[in-house]
């Protein structure tokens, strides 16, 4: 019995630990980095912090899913609406070129914070260095985010 | 600070861009002008063979008479001007740059630790060219004011660079002293003693067409 | 830019009353044509290009002579000269031509032993001799290479051999030879002849020797061979070394005119380094002539041809090591090397090189004019030499007592550093040894 429960409590802790990125976003979101969830297993540059509800509460965004979700181009070359999943599924990492994850990441963040004229633009706002060969350096590692 | 990135990035860098793409034709253009006109005599005498001849020997470290002799500055400004040469262009970061602003693709970049390890190398090289200036009596006789100039303009993109890079000091700050540092590099390369890049073919060319055709003999 | 002092200034009349008339204006008046009119990109480029990384340094046998005195160094004496006029535009005072004048007359020999140094390339000897053009646009030349110049100027020849001296010496080195040689002639401007032989003026002046001992050479090999009687017959050039290029020019015309009038197929010519260049490097670009007019055979490459074809045959060698100074005129600036080392192996038993030679030579220091500038500068130029002392030293411990030198500059210069540093060797032409080992056929028992 106490076999049981144990395997039901498993399940669903499992089944939660899958779904909580999606049902609670504030979470603070990590790019790259082991466990791989948003690609970059091994990145060359520190790892990217993101908060989704920051982001989603943004006047621009509005709630909608749009222009992170998307999913191809309507007649206007307007980014039609897309499965919230995560961008590695599309966008191969491995890949060269504009469909690269690297580049969707880089296009993605990097215009819509020029176009809002707020948010990280230059490399280490987002690849934020906390320490110099062991050295602490006083950077906040999330401070891409704080920024306007 | 990112309406100042912006300005560097944007208005300031098509500034430098231009001043350094326009300034290397128009030094180019003029002197060879000059050399044809003026030096006829010795425009005359330029041959692809023992012009390309002399460039190849003195590509090759230690092969020449003067590389020979002079082990430790060969040593030293072989590892300078490639690493000088390759990071700038083949460095992630500023790749990422050219695919933002121009959409241009790169089918290779430099890993970014082995990019960090050639800043290093350049800004030791610039250490032993100005210890070289300072210490050594038959380089020291012959420096001029803007030859530190130079030297200094030469490393400051690879130390910002490399602040930026590390993060070290405030970033923002870093990377637009880093871009404005890069610029004036790129656009004093015609006007000042850096013009060896755009002549130093030029100049070997001629001199090894003078020996290989003219004297018979090699010019290294 | 700092102004770097210049404490070993040597009195010479030509330079000091030739800025007793100088003004400021003038001469930056003078410059600034200089710079409008007759430089070109290789000045302005070569001024540009240079990084300053001293790495010619050591090429210089000046540099190296004096311990290493920077100021010695090719760079060092372009940062002194032509570097600060054309950074100040030409404004500069009439001392400062002086010094200019004094290094680019009598520091640097052109010699171009620092092109195999420079990774750019940059030719140091080109921009000494700009220097010394200037300073001749000046009226700034030292008195002694002035003088000759203007023998050249008045009499197309270098020693102010008069018209009627010059077949007068002819005459009389042929009647000299006639005893040895009863059938000998030193033909006179004969038209359509192979060869026209040609000298230096110092040859009929202080060298008569050897005009004796080409004919014989040439009248042994059975050659179809003349000398002209009329001015033209002096093929050397002071005139390109003091900066006078016009009057370069005019020599050069005059000579060839020479050979053409006489209908030669080629000119042969003496022992000689800078008539060499005179033909192949400057006089002929100066006229507009991709190279000479006819064919100018360097007296090495004939020696090289007469033993190659058997015409001259070597009774015997000469005895015991000789070693060889490459005249830089000739080798580096002609490629010669491996003639004159056929033609050494031909005539000597032994020949034990310096090093370094061939095209890497350490200049004798008279080259370029300098042994001509005279007396005032004539420790300059043995100073200036330790370098060659201590090759010829090396030699001379493993057994050489006899250097072989084809060119008379070599000659001057290296028996003043065998004499200064007392190395108690002779010098010989290749004429010398031939002459005197050779086969002779046609001479009386
Ligand atoms: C238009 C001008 C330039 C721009 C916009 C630019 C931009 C950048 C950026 C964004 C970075 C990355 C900093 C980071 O990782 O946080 C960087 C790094 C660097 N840049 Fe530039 N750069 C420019 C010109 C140059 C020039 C001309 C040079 C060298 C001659 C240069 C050498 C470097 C170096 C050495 C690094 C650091 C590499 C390292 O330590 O890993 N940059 N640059
Ligand atoms: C692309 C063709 C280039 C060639 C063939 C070339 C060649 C040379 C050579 C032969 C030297 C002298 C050796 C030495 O002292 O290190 C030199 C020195 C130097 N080069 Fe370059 N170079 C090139 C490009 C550049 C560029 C793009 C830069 C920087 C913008 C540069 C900066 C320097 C500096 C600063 C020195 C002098 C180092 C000192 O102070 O002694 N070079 N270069
Ligand atoms: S003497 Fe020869 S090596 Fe010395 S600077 Fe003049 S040309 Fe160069
Ligand atoms: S002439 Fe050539 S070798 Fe000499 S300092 Fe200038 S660049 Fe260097
Ligand atoms: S005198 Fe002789 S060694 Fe000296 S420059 Fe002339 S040819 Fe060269």
């Amino acid at each position: 019995m106490n076999k049981l429960y144990t395997c039901i409590a498993c399940a669903a802790i499992a089944t939660l630990l899958c779904f909580l990125p999606a049902i609670s976003q504030e979470d603070v979101m990590t790019i790259g980095g082991p466990d791989a969830f948003y690609g970059f297993t091994d990145p060359q540059r520190p790892v990217v912090m993101f908060t989704h509800t920051q982001h989603m509460d943004l006047e621009m965004i509005d709630g909608s899913c749009l222009p992170c979700h998307h999913d191809g181009r309507d007649e206007e070359g307007n980014f039609t609406e897309g499965d919230m999943v995560p961008c590695k599924d599309c966008h191969d990492e491995a890949a060269k070129g504009e469909m690269s994850l690297l580049n969707a990441y880089h296009k993605q963040c990097i215009d819509c914070h020029e176009q809002a004229e707020a948010g990280p633009i230059t490399c280490g706002e987002c690849h934020v260095k906390t320490e110099f060969y062991g050295m602490p350096l006083g950077n906040d590692e999330n401070q891409g985010e704080s920024q306007e | 600070m990112h309406d100042i990135y912006n300005f560097v990035v944007g208005p300031l860098a098509w500034f430098g861009w231009g001043v350094f793409i326009l300034g290397a034709i128009y030094k180019l253009v003029y002197a060879y002008n000059k050399f044809i006109t003026k030096d006829a005599t010795s425009a005359h005498y330029m041959s692809w063979k023992f012009g390309l001849r002399s460039i190849g020997a003195w590509l090759i470290p230690f092969f020449t008479t003067g590389w020979k002799n002079n082990p430790l500055v060969t040593a030293v400004t072989f590892v300078f001007h490639i690493c000088l040469i390759l990071v700038p262009i083949f460095l992630s970061a500023h790749a990422i740059l050219w695919q933002q602003f121009f959409g241009i693709e790169f089918f290779w970049t430099l890993p970014d630790n082995v990019a960090d390890i050639m800043t290093l190398l350049v800004i030791a090289a610039c250490v032993f060219f100005a210890v070289r200036r300072l210490a050594y009596p038959r380089v020291k006789f012959i420096t001029e004011a803007k030859d530190w100039w130079v030297l200094l303009l030469v490393v400051s993109p690879f130390i910002t660079g490399y602040l930026a890079y590390h993060q070290i000091f405030n970033y923002q700050f870093m990377i637009v002293l880093h871009v404005i540092t890069g610029l004036a590099w790129l656009a004093l390369i015609p006007f000042s003693r850096l013009s060896h890049m755009l002549f130093a073919l030029f100049t070997r060319a001629y001199i090894g067409s003078e020996f290989g055709g003219v004297r018979k003999v090699k010019d290294w | 830019m700092k102004e770097s002092k210049f404490d070993r200034k040597i009195d010479d009349i030509g330079l000091k009353e030739g800025i007793a008339k100088l003004t400021p204006e003038k001469i930056q008046q003078t410059f600034q044509k200089f710079m409008d009119s007759e430089a070109g990109a290789k000045l302005r480029v070569y001024h540009e290009t240079c990084v300053r990384c001293g790495m010619c340094s050591e090429a210089c046998h000046f540099f190296v002579s004096h311990d290493g005195d920077p100021s010695y160094s090719p760079v060092g004496k372009v940062t002194q000269t032509m570097n600060v006029l054309i950074n100040k535009k030409g404004r500069v005072d009439a001392e400062f031509v002086y010094k200019c004048a004094q290094i680019a007359y009598t520091e640097c020999n052109l010699c171009r032993r620092c092109m195999h140094y420079c990774p750019l390339g940059i030719d140091t000897g080109y921009i000494m001799s700009m220097v010394r053009r200037f300073c001749h646009l000046l009226g700034v030349t030292p008195q002694y290479i002035q003088d000759t110049a203007h023998s050249h100027s008045a009499t197309f020849n270098q020693m102010w051999v008069k018209d009627d001296e010059w077949p007068d010496a002819l005459l009389w080195q042929e009647e000299e030879a006639r005893d040895e040689f009863p059938n000998l002639r030193i033909p006179l401007d004969v038209v359509g002849a192979d060869i026209m032989y040609s000298v230096i003026g110092p040859e009929p002046k202080f060298r008569t020797q050897l005009i004796y001992q080409a004919a014989a050479i040439l009248h042994e090999a059975g050659v179809n061979w003349t000398m002209p009687s009329l001015p033209g017959w002096d093929n050397s050039d002071m005139a390109m070394y003091t900066g006078d290029f016009e009057m370069m020019g005019r020599l050069k015309r005059a000579h060839f005119e020479c050979a053409q009038n006489l209908k030669v197929k080629k000119v042969v010519m003496g022992e000689c380094g800078h008539a060499f260049r005179s033909v192949y490097d400057m006089g002929n670009r100066w006229c507009g002539w991709d190279n000479y007019p006819v064919e100018v055979v360097h007296s090495i490459e004939f020696f090289a041809y007469l033993l190659r074809t058997g015409m001259i045959k070597m009774k015997t060698k000469f005895p015991g090591p000789v070693t060889i100074h490459d005249p830089c005129n000739i080798i580096r600036g002609r490629g010669l090397m491996d003639e004159l080392r056929f033609v050494a192996h031909e005539i000597a038993e032994e020949v034990i090189e310096m090093t370094p030679n061939r095209e890497y030579n350490y200049c004798c220091c008279a080259g370029g004019g300098v042994i001509n500038c005279g007396p005032p500068f004539k420790n300059v130029r043995v100073k200036g030499n330790k370098a060659k002392a201590i090759q010829l030293r090396g030699v001379k411990e493993k057994g050489v007592s006899t250097v072989i030198s084809p060119c008379h500059n070599c000659h001057g210069g290296l028996e003043d550093i065998i004499h200064g540093y007392e190395l108690g060797m002779d010098l010989k032409f290749l004429g010398d040894i031939i002459y005197e080992h050779m086969e002779k056929t046609k001479a009386v028992e």
